[in-house]
């Protein structure tokens, strides 16, 4: 059976498809660019809140090392960041505190304000100096936390506390 | 001839609308990177040297024999009472000097340091709702731009609350 061939003129309908689908997809890149110009924009410091976030949580673990029974002040009614300095200096050297903060590789209590000339803190230089070491390892990635550091003062006959750090090093933090 | 007119209309057109979003992008872009919102972030280690700070003994008794205050207590003495300490020095400029003190030992700010600037303010609020806020101390020291990390710490102080707040900037 013969079928008599028809041609159709499709040339006209195709190219305004053509120009359609050309229009089109350079709308898509161009919101494309866009899109992807105003994302990286967006999302470009959500890496480093994600640093400053796990930052804040470690600060806050090593703030809490201030609420142990072997740092806290117990002669004021209502002073969560206070730490005893007399109580941290007594337990420097002290033989039975060897080993007690393992995973340390760091632990330090420092003042702030005021600083003397007196670095590191011995019985014959108390109080008047800077920092109490307990433990010292060698290598870690060092973490601090502001406290207050309370002693009991005779020249003034009260307590008398002084802003101050402690100072928590771990060994490789990732 | 009036097919190639036509064609050419339809690529001016394309080419217009193009243009009208590329320029909307542009202004939308400059808008906001001229004016770039406040981005404060609450920072815990700044919490901390507030309430730490908080604590700190200063050089001011009120009368002969009486205790030393503590910051807290100086400061709230400065916005109620604004009386002389007993070493002659008034409550107002005890506290900022100790507080300018206890800034300057725990941030180094300057242009080559991570920090550019800091700025520690107390206010009196007489409700948490009020717009009508009592600044009684200002301290501020480098270059503080839109970018920084602040925190806050109340003070109660009947029948409203002292804020102290700082700010490092970035």
């Amino acid at each position: 059976m013969n079928l008599p061939r028809v041609r159709y003129s499709s040339s006209k309908g195709q190219f305004k498809i053509q120009q359609m689908v050309f229009i089109i997809v350079a709308i898509i890149i161009l919101f494309g660019i866009v899109a992807v110009f105003f994302v990286s924009i967006k999302f470009g410091s959500l890496e480093s809140d994600v640093e400053d976030l796990r930052k804040e949580a470690v600060f806050t673990q090593v703030r809490k090392m201030a609420g142990t029974p072997e740092f806290i002040w117990i002669a004021s009614d209502d002073c969560s960041s206070c730490v005893d300095f007399d109580k941290v200096l007594m337990l420097k050297d002290r033989e039975s505190y060897k080993g007690f903060w393992t995973d340390i590789s760091l632990l330090k209590v420092s003042r702030v304000y005021p600083l003397y000339a007196a670095e590191e803190c011995t019985t014959q230089n108390y109080p008047e100096c800077n920092s109490v070491t307990l433990v010292n390892k060698g290598e870690y990635e060092a973490y601090e936390s502001f406290v207050s550091l309370c002693r009991f003062d005779s020249s003034l006959k009260q307590k008398k506390c002084e802003i101050g750090k402690i100072i928590m090093g771990f060994e490789g933090v990732e | 001839m009036i097919r190639r007119k036509k064609g050419q209309e339809e690529i001016v057109g394309f080419i217009l609308i193009v243009v009208i979003i590329a320029i909307a992008f542009v202004v939308f872009l400059g808008i906001k990177l001229r004016n770039p919102e406040p981005a404060q972030r609450e920072s815990e280690i700044l919490y901390q040297f507030i309430e730490s700070s908080m604590e700190q003994t200063t050089d001011c008794a009120i009368r002969e024999n009486s205790k030393n205050l503590a910051l807290n207590e100086l400061i709230r003495e400065c916005h109620s009472f604004n009386n002389t300490c007993f070493n002659g020095e008034g409550s107002c400029a005890e506290a900022e000097k100790t507080i300018r003190n206890i800034l300057k030992s725990a941030w180094t700010v300057g242009p080559d340091n991570v920090y550019k600037g800091y700025e520690f303010n107390a206010e009196y609020h007489y409700n948490l709702s009020s717009e009508i806020n009592e600044r009684f101390i200002s301290i501020a020291e480098g270059n503080c731009t839109n970018n920084f990390v602040g925190n806050s710490y109340f003070i109660p102080e009947f029948p409203g609350n002292i804020v102290v707040q700082a700010k490092l900037c970035s």
